[in-house]
């Protein structure tokens, strides 16, 4: 049987390469780069030329010979139009690089430039993406770039010149079947097997080269470019409506995962995304003094402002994995020590509210860590808080907001909407609500909220009435049922008009616990819109008027059916991603050191056992011993020198035995076994019972003394007998 | 790694010499760390641009810690780790030899196999090239296996060589190399076998006129029966036979009677006769192109029947009666240096059929006998 042909060779390297290339492209999904489209085609055209190799006939000799010059000009044309966003044309011109040479007929050389190829856009996609599909890629990936490599590698001389000029129509009049035929006949089985073991070895290395490599603080990290996109969701921007909450509360995707370490986590933590301050046009918005008083930082790690101490311990950690194109704002906990990041990131910090937010939104997950977080509702002073004291409520025409000129903050925590109408109602509500120049934030908080409560019921469509006053104040007049927004936004309005600072807040409350992996699942419809108020004893209390807030922690909430763990295979699925992020993306030098402490704190374990189970075993060998009157002294010799040294000489002897049994029964077993898989096959193909079929039998069936010199060879020559010449003529080999 | 000159000789990588397997293993390990003498691994292009692809992806990695760098990097050296491991696995139980034939001849194709054995038993070797140097004449030849090595198999390839210069000539395997598994590295086991040969001279035009000095020139003719002493050959008895020609011994060992048949014992045959003193031939050219025709001659007097001894000029006379012979003459003549005769032995006087070869001008060579010039070349 002859190897496999240099054509064949070829055919199967071509085939490895496309595939290689469509592994590679298909990774490109994940990135809002632009580039969707040449994904789609590239991928397209690199199946169709698979299926129809002939299509490289009909591709005329001169397009391959100006193609390039006009590949340059279009990649040219491409970069100088995207200025200096450099990653979204750097990505198309691997693509289009990548699928020129898909498209050729390649010789081993150009072989490897592909390679290389499609390694870069790997690469790029992973980087960019941080996707578990890069995961599964790479998995895919190795074991065809290795098979690629191989094949080139029997492709070429010792000098490096190819074995075989590159065949066009070896390629136009390929037919996969017949190649795929041969290359399964000629495949050494051994190869594969080794092949197989090869590239789980390669993977084992790869992991363990993963785990032990040096990491360096993270604070030397230089800043990775990182994807960015213009869209968010609403709700988690400047400026936000009545509305605009709302309106994803039926996208169940999910938001953010949320990786707990530390003990008793809330079970329906808030995250605080936007502290909207200035009420505007029947909305809330962020107010320019909040930006103007923004700080811009540049680092990998931040203090919160937990000064004081209030933060969980140190061991609380809460990371975060945030989906791309959610906001530019960070969910944040009310306090926290420190909040990481893995790479040096630009960061804007909104002091006065206590807000967090990077400079563009991400387009792909972001993982953030906070270190002591705190979700006790209750956030320290601001730095202009002290003036919040001698502030009245301030009357604003809201519809202009010209007024944020005049009235800024902290002014603007009390500024309430102009005009009788709205007067009228903020009075009914004030005295309605029970209110007493004596309460304090909190007392009148508790009654508020009461009264917003009050009959009435939670409803994602609040009908509300006509009228002249804001929408807010005529919902509250209507007593209708609202939604989180409009009980917020008419809390914050009515105790602001009761003197009472007071801010709208929105985030993500509470989430789905992943009942595989522990950790919460926040999906879009968590977003949520509450209320902080001013307490001049406390600081900022958070009040949530939207009726049915929960409370707890996740134990207790598991243990009284409060929470519901998600066991269902999407949250398997889910679970994974989150595995993917805590175990390679968040992986650092913590980690090692921790694996590190575990093996350490393992073999400390198993050494404490063995000494335990010996010191045991001396202590019984020498009540043994004195009850023979065997004097302590030549007891002890016994026990210490010739019971371990017949232990280590038995064991040696046992080993010695066992290999010599092992390789004497492995040998028989084998060849025994192999002539019984051939007879078996000799019998299924019906061969005649020729002079191998005896010498099969004796090797299946016979005393091993009666077996030729050399049972590998007879089998070999038994193996290589085909049907149709079993009368004794051989096939060629 | 052995070093052999004979045929059944095999070299190896030389990893598992010893007898001993730990001996073996612990050698291996240290092999792994400093390769012994001849082997070197080297990176290939591809393997260069891997490299410098790892270099470049490792500082991104160390100096972003991007974890999925990390991947990229790991995998990487792995890939490079396992390509080293398997370069190591493809040579292992590989052995080989080389085999030349007898004759080496200036100008003239002979075969020099490579025998390649694979003693592994279960992995196949894969890549391998063997590339093959004379030493003398600069002559390379990369010998490359073109097919799988499957366990247990062996594989001969040939290289024809073609000598350029007489002489004493190594041929060297001056490198196994192998790119295998992925042609990121090349290596090399260097010098590990080489075989001495002895080129003979290059066969040249002469003329030759053996009658001129009352020499018969026995065109087709061998040697004759007749009543001397040198026996030619044993026949059956037959009638009429002389007793005393019966060869009892060879009667008694074949139960049948033979006689022997001897050479005539006036058989005229020639006696070559080589001096090679540096003062006679003063252009080494000269002296080749006697070495030539002194080949030349003495094989066709050989073949015609007509070479009784040969000698060079301080060394013993050596009869000429088998094939075996005329190698021996041809081994010397392709040996021979021009050297001043052993101290003690002297210029012979003209003997009856003795060929003597003299530098003449213009850079021939001419054969005397008994003065009298007999040939030329």
């Amino acid at each position: 049987m002859d190897r496999l042909k240099q054509r064949e060779l070829a055919a199967l390297r071509w085939l490895l390469g496309q595939l290689m290339f469509m592994v590679s492209l298909s990774g490109g999904f994940a990135l809002d780069l632009g580039a969707d489209g040449l994904i789609l085609a590239s991928l397209a055209l690199t199946a169709l030329t698979c299926v129809l190799p002939s299509l490289f006939e009909r591709v005329p000799a001169a397009f391959w010979k100006y193609a390039p010059i006009l590949l340059l000009l279009v990649i040219g044309a491409d970069f100088l139009g995207s200025g200096s966003d450099f990653l979204p044309p750097l990505f198309r011109m691997v693509i289009l690089l990548a699928l020129f040479r898909a498209l050729q007929i390649r010789t081993p050389r150009e072989d490897l430039q592909q390679l290389l190829l499609t390694m870069f856009l790997l690469v790029i996609t992973g980087v960019l993406s941080l996707e578990i599909t890069f995961g599964i890629q790479l998995l895919l990936y190795a074991p065809l770039a290795m098979s690629q490599l191989f094949l080139v590698n029997l492709s070429i001389r010792e000098d490096g010149s190819p074995r075989a000029s590159p065949d066009g129509p070896v390629f136009a009049k390929a037919n996969w079947g017949i190649v795929f035929r041969h290359a399964s006949a000629r495949l050494d089985r051994r190869t594969l097997s080794a092949g197989l073991v090869l590239f789980v070895i390669t993977t084992g290395m790869a992991l363990g080269l993963f785990i032990l490599m040096p990491r360096f603080d993270i604070g030397a990290a230089l800043p990775f470019p990182r994807l960015s996109t213009d869209q968010s969701l609403s709700g988690f921007s400047d400026n936000v409506q009545y509305g605009d909450v709302v309106s994803i509360l039926n996208d169940d995707s999910i938001a953010m995962r949320v990786d707990v370490t530390g003990q008793d986590p809330p079970s329906h933590p808030y995250w605080r995304m936007v502290v909207l301050d200035a009420y505007y046009d029947g909305g809330f918005r962020v107010s320019p003094a909040v930006v103007r008083n923004q700080r811009y930082l540049q680092n990998y790690a931040f203090s919160g402002y937990d000064l004081n101490g209030r933060g969980q311990p140190d061991d609380s950690e809460w990371t975060i994995y945030l989906e791309g194109g959610i906001s530019a704002y960070l969910p944040s906990a009310d306090t926290f020590k420190t909040l990481r990041f893995n790479n040096r990131t630009g960061l804007i910090a909104q002091d006065l509210t206590r807000v967090f937010l990077t400079r563009e939104i991400n387009a792909n997950t972001l993982s953030i860590r906070y270190e002591g977080a705190r979700f006790g509702g209750i956030l320290p002073f601001g730095p202009m808080d002290f003036q919040l004291t001698r502030l009245k409520p301030v009357e604003v025409e809201s519809a202009d907001p010209g007024y944020l000129d005049e009235v800024t903050y902290p002014e603007t925590l009390l500024a309430y909407p102009s005009g009788a109408a709205n007067r009228e109602i903020l009075d009914r509500a004030l005295r309605r609500s029970g209110f007493s120049p004596r309460q304090s934030a909190v007392e009148y908080a508790e009654r508020l909220v009461d009264y917003l409560r009050r009959d009435r019921g939670y409803s994602l469509e609040g009908r509300i009435p006509e009228g002249e006053a804001d929408t807010v104040l005529r919902w509250i007049q209507s007593g209708q049922p609202g939604h989180c927004e409009l009980y917020a936004g008419a809390f914050v309005l009515v105790a602001r008009y009761a003197g009472f600072p007071s801010r709208l807040v929105t985030g993500f409350a509470g989430g789905d616990w992943n009942g595989f992996e522990n950790y919460f699942m926040v999906r879009n419809r968590n977003a949520h819109a509450w209320c902080e108020i001013y307490d001049q004893d406390k600081g900022w209390i958070r009040v949530d008027p939207t009726p049915g807030s929960p409370g707890g922690t996740v134990e207790s909430a598991l243990a009284t059916g409060g929470l519901i763990p998600d066991r269902t295979w999407k949250a398997y699925l889910d679970s994974l991603r989150v595995l993917w992020f805590r175990r390679v993306i968040q992986f650092d030098s913590q980690d090692q050191a921790l694996m590190a402490e575990s093996l350490k704190e393992a073999g400390r374990g198993g050494l404490g056992w063995l000494r335990e189970r010996w010191k045991s075993l001396r202590e019984k060998l020498d009540a043994d011993l004195r009850e023979f009157h065997i004097p302590a002294r030549w007891a002890g010799v016994m026990v210490d020198y010739l019971l371990p040294l017949t232990t280590v000489l038995l064991l040696v002897l046992l080993i010695l035995l066992l290999r010599r049994w092992a390789r004497q029964k492995g040998f028989e077993a084998i060849i025994r076994d192999k002539a019984g898989r051939l007879l078996a096959f000799r019998a299924l193909r019906r061969f005649p019972e020729d002079r191998h079929h005896h010498q099969l039998l004796l090797l299946r069936y016979g005393p091993v003394q009666s077996w030729p010199e050399n049972p590998h060879q007879l089998l070999r020559q038994a193996r290589k007998q085909a049907p149709s010449t079993s009368s004794g003529q051989a096939r060629n080999q | 790694m052995n070093r052999a000159g004979s045929k059944v000789d095999w070299a190896d990588p030389g990893y598992f010499s010893g007898t001993s397997r730990i001996g073996n293993t612990v050698r291996v390990l240290v092999q792994l760390v400093r390769p012994p003498r001849g082997h070197r691994t080297l990176p290939t292009t591809a393997g260069t641009l891997l490299i410098l692809v790892t270099i470049g992806v490792g500082t991104a990695a160390f100096n972003s810690g991007q974890n999925i760098l990390y991947l990229a990097l790991s995998m990487l050296l792995s890939t490079l780790l396992v390509s080293g491991l398997l370069s190591w696995m493809n040579f292992k139980g590989c052995r080989w030899r080389l085999e030349s034939g007898r004759h080496f001849r200036v100008g003239e194709r002979s075969p020099v196999y490579l025998e390649v054995e694979n003693t592994k038993r279960r992995l196949p070797s894969y890549s391998l090239s063997f590339v093959l140097q004379a030493e003398r004449s600069g002559e390379r030849a990369v010998l490359e296996l073109e097919r799988r090595l499957d366990p247990g198999r062996r594989e001969r390839l040939q290289w024809d060589f073609r000598p350029g210069r007489r002489g004493r000539e190594t041929l060297y395997l001056r490198g196994l190399v192998s790119r295998y598994p992925f042609g990121f590295l090349k290596k090399t086991i260097r010098d590990s076998f080489t075989r001495e040969v002895i080129v003979w001279p290059e066969r040249i035009p002469y003329q030759f006129f053996g009658d001129k000095a009352g020499r018969r020139w026995l065109y087709g003719h061998h040697r004759r029966k007749g009543e001397g002493v040198q026996l030619v050959n044993l026949r059956e008895y037959r009638h009429g036979d002389p007793l005393r020609h019966i060869h009892w011994k060879a009667s008694a060992k074949m139960r049948r009677l033979h006689v022997r048949e001897t050479e005539q014992e006036h058989h005229q045959a020639f006696a070559l006769w080589i001096d090679p003193s540096p003062n006679l031939w003063l252009e080494a050219g000269q002296f080749e192109r006697m070495c030539s025709f002194a080949a030349s001659l003495a094989e066709d007097l050989y073949q015609h029947d007509q070479l009784r001894t040969f000698q060079v000029a301080g060394r013993d006379p050596l009869r000429v009666s088998t094939q075996e012979d005329l190698f021996g003459v041809l081994d010397q003549l392709g040996s021979l240096e021009a050297a001043v005769p052993a101290a003690g032995n002297v210029l012979p006087e003209p003997a009856s059929g003795r060929v003597r070869f003299l530098p003449g001008a213009g850079g021939v060579v001419n054969a005397l006998m008994e003065e009298v010039q007999v040939g030329q070349a």
